[in-house]
């Protein structure tokens, strides 16, 4: 009767499906007619078409990889029974009761059933019922055991070349004991794991790179309980070595507690494998006997810490960041942010006529975040997460707190492929009227998609541009459109902002690392030294506002010039600035192994300025390449150096002083090269750390930003805030001297006229042109790019600002006679333009600042048109007129 | 009796439709189009005083005249210690500062280690108007305007874009060049009007003229730029041969694009137009000696965007070769029809300098990586900066740039997406996106592509 069912519903849903065609949707239907008449979700529920034996073992792997509770394999053709049998037993994950069904002649039979030899039959049928065994576990004697254990814990430290198979074979003499599985990917991990575990072999190798041994530990954990017999081991590389990690299994105490299997190594630690004070924070005892000679190793004790964890899933490093999107985040894991950009575009959707909102920017920003919120703000909507994945078009009408109309989202243009197709769509959207529009778009597909329907759509770039030229989101003739460009958002704006949120979030909780204050490692782990320097909590040290101070100044002086951090990278950074990438378990191995340097070397100064990163790893992080420009290593200040070398001296860090007497005894050059050296990394390190201790004004006047390289951003951030206008004119005329210098006007008169030179001489290396334009230096303006908005303006506070945290980043020098913007300069343009202006001319470090502004002044120079009888020229360092008399002769004469 | 070297003109103008030489390599070919034009804005500019209103500038039909100033007084002082002209400068300071100035405003030689000691090798930068001259030459103590590097490939773009079929293109371009080639009356603009003044040889504006008619009289009447092209249709033997090529069409709109560009200084704009007008006038010529041999004369060219040896540069260097080749071949080719054959067994000079135009001219442009030496096609900065003001109107993302724009309109291969334009290329897949990341490189340092965080890639936002 079950069966006849079963067969009718394979007849009904598979009626025309080609199992070899690649649509994956071709089950669905056959999905839902199952769940319905198994009582069951259709996601409890696999199905796949099998075609070549060699292949299904992938097969049931791929079906079995997410937990089921039923299995459909399908064929064309009778399927070789023993063939999948042996694929089942060597499937640990694989035992769920599985139907087979064959397609004879155009009709579907249920050809045999395949069930665990100690389940029950779930099915109301038996048929042909091939019972699947779990494999024996190889019996061996616990003197085999410990053998083998002892050897493969003694791998550890050996030089790790290709793969440990060999080695492994040599260990069980030949005999299949040791069961090898290798992966690097993630979505591998737990069929192969499940593979070996079903063998329940008595050893189990894993190897996996380092990034996958917490994920791996995890698998490991929960499948032991399948064969508690069975002694598993991570194998890893760590510094060129092999690394070996047991696991033990978390449900089966009993296992850990072995005596037999634990004797040789420490069974007086053995307490707490499972089941610790709190979370998933562990300790556990040291498991290999040291190398290195030191007694109390097997004393030692190690903590896992779920606040690494946590931080680790940020930082995709290795294959497990779930944490940075949004999409793989429950709605409680959420970092509680509230920005001003979800208040405004609440406030834009209280409108009462339709309005269609675009959130543009780099990828990162939090768009898709933002969409989260607005959906499930006050309640109005729960898990809202795969239903808005599903929706890819903005097909939906979602109901939003105090939204005046339904709202359609398309939560990433970049998923409407291809960009024609979302040109369409975004077409169809902005043409209805009866729907409230928000779509996420990454700056770069919001212009590639504009591109390809111009016509229609060039008016969302023209509000894109409003937003810089006005700091206005949307156009006049279109104010129904309102473009937010969250590139504009800043992540240390304020006081902090994210950035300080972020850190206080994951530092300042004291119970979340007390775990670390019995940890063996406590003295010299650099995650636990990284927190001690910049958490903010009571029992802080008094130095670490400092610290904090220094390092958003730090980020907040590469988002002034002109960096955009968004808030997906500004959590990387703070994952990679505590953890540098470690985990507990490296940390243990480390301090088991002495490399006392190697773990100084994730401290934070060294992860901010040194670059341990390999170049794909490093574009993951490219902030990181930013801030490695401002190092303070490499910025020479007396006072500060003075300083430091007194210190270093009086420390006696120097060794050989290399300039006095005693350098005469370093007779090998390559000695005092050395020497040198080493002078030079003590001068370095101690210049980082006198930056991260100073206070923003020293005694010695040296500010702490000047230690990052910077001579006028104490003039940048002082425009910022209420100048007095003496200071801003002196400012300008330091300016106008500077873009006389690049303009190659030298000796020119700098004090109440602004040059501009004729761009023929653009391309001259000569100190001598001729003078298309000058300007009166009291008639120009320097204003931040806010102020200058406000100014301009006549509704008051330009969107701009209330949508988004802002952070100024340019200034605008201004013709105020005209009031034309004559150039805008961020950070990095006004340094170059300050530092010419006192002399120092960096034509090859700012080359595409000194193009980008010899270009704005030559379009401002050809709209100079002089209509006096004299020409004003620069020659030979020095002013000077040239007129032509009326005999046609010319005259030069030199401005005293 | 005709000279072999008359009838290896021929043979070259009858190959190319225009007289390519070495001595008109590199930017010549712009100074001498812009000279022309400049000369026809000028005649106009003269006529309209007297109350006739011809149209000069690009006539669609008619003879081509235009007038001709040879800046000889200030192109001599370049390299004269001494007045060029008596009582001119008030004092020998004046002198030195404006042979300072004039230093500054000179135009490029590419390949040259240092300025020539003759001053008919001296040329201005053609910004502002005032700087544009037209070729001279001195013997014997007299000064005459005529050609000596201007050769007649800036007849050949002139010609071109006068027979352009869209007529309304052909207006916009005719009245921006009106724009850009009249009198600055910027100092710089003063200041060489004043000096012009003193030039051995006066151009027809400054001569005492009465009446629209002596205006026109004394105009240069350009037989050179009128046979340019014509020669070649009215070939009796090859009238199935059509003369338009690909580039001839680029070189129109590309014309048009930068002269109408919003974001453009006039300076960039002329600048621009030292590259474009060159490269086409080159891509023609080889597409013209491609087609006189039955090779396909849009067939794709490798180019080198990378900094080091690579599959991609020894392609390009091989592809250098074959069209050099190709050009030889194609006049030795021509002189056989011709019924010239000794030609091909003589002397090779008069087949030489058409190949070293178009080598000199592909590095003048920076299209070439070097004057001399191990030499391969390679994508340049300022080319690429010309490229994309001629071509890129709204921004476009990368892959459309490389895929149209260098592979479609360029026939240019430098990545994956260009090289599926054309069936077969010798290059794997993996080579051809390097040379495309390099190429995303080069781009980006002259700030013409803006990368945005979803590996959207856009060229032609100003950065």
């Amino acid at each position: 009767m079950g069966k006849a069912k079963l067969e009718e519903i394979l007849g009904s849903a598979l009626a025309g499906v080609d199992l070899s065609a690649r649509q994956s949707n071709k089950f669905d239907r056959l999905l839902q007619m199952l769940a319905e008449h198994w009582g069951v979700e259709p996601t409890a529920i696999g199905v796949k078409a099998l075609a070549a034996a060699k292949n299904f073992g992938n097969r049931i792997s791929e079906a079995t990889r997410a937990p089921i509770d039923f299995l459909v394999l399908l064929a064309d053709e009778q399927v070789e029974l023993r063939a999948l049998a042996r694929s089942f037993e060597a499937r640990a994950l694989a035992r769920v009761p599985t139907v087979v069904g064959v397609r004879r002649g155009g009709v579907w039979e249920v050809d045999s059933i395949f069930l665990a030899s100690d389940a029950d039959n779930p099915f109301d049928f038996d048929g042909r019922v091939v019972l699947v065994d779990s494999r024996e576990a190889l019996e061996i004697d616990d003197r085999e055991l410990k053998r083998i254990r002892a050897s493969v814990m003694g791998l550890a430290g050996r030089p790790a070349v290709g793969r440990i198979d060999a080695l492994a074979a040599e260990i069980s003499g030949g005999q299949s004991t040791i069961l090898v599985k290798h992966t690097t990917e993630i979505k591998n991990l737990a069929n192969r794991i499940g593979e070996a575990i079903g063998q329940r072999p008595p050893f189990v190798l894993v190897q996996v790179p380092r990034e996958l041994i917490d994920p791996a530990r995890r698998v490991l954990e929960e499948m032991l309980s399948i064969s508690p017999k069975t002694q598993a081991f991570i194998v890893s590389e760590c510094l060129d070595c092999i690394s070996i990690d047991p696991v033990e299994s978390h449900d089966v105490p009993e296992a850990i507690n072995d005596v037999a299997l634990k004797d040789s190594f420490d069974p007086a630690t053995l307490t707490a494998a499972c089941g610790t004070e709190s979370d998933a924070e562990q300790e556990y005892p040291g498991s290999v006997p040291s190398q290195s000679g030191v007694e109390s190793d097997a004393a030692l004790r190690y903590r896992q810490l779920e606040r690494v964890r946590q931080l680790r899933r940020h930082l995709p490093l290795d294959g497990n960041a779930d944490r940075l999107y949004e999409e793989r985040q429950e709605s409680s894991d959420r970092l509680a942010y509230e920005t001003k950009t979800l208040a405004y575009v609440q406030r834009l959707l209280a409108n009462r006529k339709r309005v269609i909102v675009v959130l543009t920017g780099n990828a990162g920003h939090g768009k898709t975040h933002l969409c989260r919120r607005l959906l499930e703000a006050n309640g109005a909507n729960s898990d809202v997460m795969e239903r808005l994945c599903d929706d890819l078009v903005g097909g939906a009408d979602w109901v939003v707190d105090g939204a005046t109309l339904p709202v359609r989202i398309v939560k990433d243009l970049s998923e409407i492929n291809p960009p024609e197709m979302g040109a369409s769509r975004l077409e169809a959207l902005i043409h209805q009227e009866h729907a409230h529009v928000i779509v996420c778009a990454n700056e770069g597909r919001l212009r590639d998609v504009v591109s390809r329907s111009r016509t229609h759509l060039a008016h969302l770039l023209g509000a894109l541009e409003r937003g810089l030229d006005h700091g206005e989101t949307s156009l006049p003739e279109r104010g129904d459109v309102h473009v937010l460009n969250l590139n504009y958002q800043a992540a240390s704006a304020g006081n902090g902002g994210f950035l300080k949120h972020v850190l206080d979030h994951f530092l300042n909780h004291e119970s979340a690392w007390k775990v670390c204050r019995s940890c063996s490692a406590r003295e010299d782990c650099p995650m636990l030294a990284n927190r001690a320097d910049l958490a903010l909590s009571p029992a802080a040290q008094s130095k670490n506002p400092v610290h904090r101070e220094a390092l958003t100044e730090l980020v907040r002086v590469a988002e002034e010039g002109g960096y955009i951090l968004t808030f997906r990278e500004t959590l990387k950074f703070v994952a990679y600035l505590i953890t540098g990438g470690l985990s507990c378990s490296d940390v243990e191995e480390l301090h088991r192994r002495r490399k006392l340097g190697e773990l100084r070397a994730h401290r934070l100064l060294p992860l901010l300025f040194e670059s341990r990163l390999s170049d794909d790893e490093a574009e993951i992080l490219p902030l990181l390449n930013r801030l490695r420009r401002l190092d303070p290593a490499y910025v020479a200040l007396r006072p500060v150096d003075e300083r430091i070398h007194a210190d270093l001296e009086e420390k006696g860090e120097f060794g050989v002083d290399i300039f006095g007497e005693a350098s005469r005894e370093l007779h090998r050059r390559a000695d005092l090269q050395n020497e040198e050296a080493d002078h030079r990394e003590a001068v370095r390190r101690a210049r980082r750390e006198a930056w991260f201790e100073a206070a923003a004004l020293t005694d010695n006047g040296v500010r702490r930003v000047d230690r990052l390289g910077f001579n006028y951003h104490h003039i940048f951030r002082s425009l910022h805030e209420s100048p007095e206008l003496s200071e801003v004119i002196k400012t300008i005329r330091s300016l106008v001297r500077g873009l006389h210098t690049i303009q190659g006007a030298v000796g020119v008169d700098s004090a109440s006229s602004f040059h501009l030179v004729d761009p023929a001489f653009g391309r001259s290396g000569s100190h001598s042109a001729v003078i298309a334009r000058s300007l009166r230096i009291r008639d120009l303006e320097l204003w931040t790019e806010s102020n200058w908005w406000k100014r301009t303006q006549p509704s008051g506070l330009p969107p701009v600002l209330e949508a988004v945290e802002w952070l100024d980043r340019r200034l605008v020098l201004v013709d105020s006679s005209e009031l034309t913007v004559l150039l805008t300069l961020d950070l990095s343009a006004f340094e170059f333009v300050m530092s010419a202006g006192n002399g120092i001319v960096m034509r090859d470090f700012h080359s595409a600042e000194r193009r980008r502004i010899l270009r704005t002044l030559a379009r401002q120079a050809e709209l100079g048109r002089d209509s006096s009888d004299e020409i004003r020229v620069l020659v030979s360092r020095g002013e000077g007129r040239l007129t032509v008399e009326r005999d046609d002769t010319i005259l030069l004469e030199r401005n005293s | 009796m005709i000279s072999g070297a008359d009838r290896g003109r021929d043979v070259v103008q009858r190959t190319f439709g225009g007289a390519l030489y070495q001595q008109g390599r590199g930017f010549y070919s712009a100074l001498e189009f812009l000279a022309i034009l400049r000369g026809e804005v000028l005649l106009e500019q003269l006529e309209e005083t007297f109350g006739a209103a011809p149209d000069r500038v690009l006539p669609v039909a008619g003879e081509v005249l235009y007038l001709r100033t040879g800046h000889d007084h200030a192109r001599r002082l370049l390299v004269a210690d001494d007045d060029v002209v008596p009582g001119v400068f008030a004092d020998a300071e004046t002198r030195e500062a404006i042979k300072s100035l004039l230093r500054g405003l000179e135009a490029p030689v590419p390949g040259r280690r240092r300025a020539p000691d003759k001053w008919q090798l001296r040329h201005f930068f053609p910004y502002p108007a005032e700087a544009i001259h037209y070729d001279a030459v001195e013997s014997r103590n007299r000064i005459n305007i005529e050609r000596y590097q201007f050769r007649g490939a800036g007849g050949l773009a002139h010609k071109i874009l006068r027979t352009d079929p869209d007529t309304l293109r052909l207006a916009e371009v005719r009245s921006r060049f009106r724009d850009l080639l009249g009198d600055s009356g910027n100092s710089v603009g003063k200041l060489l009007s004043s000096l012009a003044k003193h030039d051995k040889v006066r151009s027809a504006a400054s001569l005492a003229l009465s009446s629209a008619e002596e205006v026109t009289a004394a105009a240069f009447r350009d037989e050179v730029e009128e046979r340019s092209l014509q020669d070649f249709q009215q070939d009796a033997n090859d009238t199935t041969r059509d003369m338009t090529t690909h580039w001839m069409r680029l070189l129109r709109s590309g014309v048009h694009r930068i002269l109408h560009r919003s974001d453009l200084s006039d300076f960039d704009r002329v600048d621009d137009l030292m590259h474009w007008i060159p490269w086409c006038i080159a891509q023609h010529q080889l597409a013209m000696a491609r087609r006189s041999i039955g090779v396909d004369e849009n067939a794709p060219i490798v180019f080198d965007a990378g900094h080091r040896a690579s599959p991609v540069r020894s392609m390009a260097r091989k592809h250098l070769g074959d069209a050099t080749a190709v050009i030889k071949e194609s006049l030795l080719t021509t002189a056989r029809k011709m019924g010239a054959s000794d030609l091909c067994r003589g002397s090779s000079s008069w087949w030489t300098g058409p190949r070293t135009f178009y080598t000199t001219t592909m590095f003048a442009v920076g299209a070439l990586n070097a004057h001399t030496g191990h030499r391969h096609f390679e994508l340049r900065p300022q080319f690429l900066q010309a490229a994309v003001h001629a071509l890129v109107g709204d921004p476009l993302s990368f892959e459309q740039f490389t895929g149209e724009v260098m592979g479609e309109q360029l026939r240019i291969i430098c990545d994956r997406e260009s090289a599926l334009n054309f069936a077969s290329v010798e290059l794997d897949g993996r080579q051809l996106q390097t040379n495309g990341e390099d190429l995303a490189g080069r781009l980006d340092e002259v700030g013409l592509l803006t990368a945005f965080s979803d590996s959207t890639r856009m060229v032609g936002v100003q950065a």
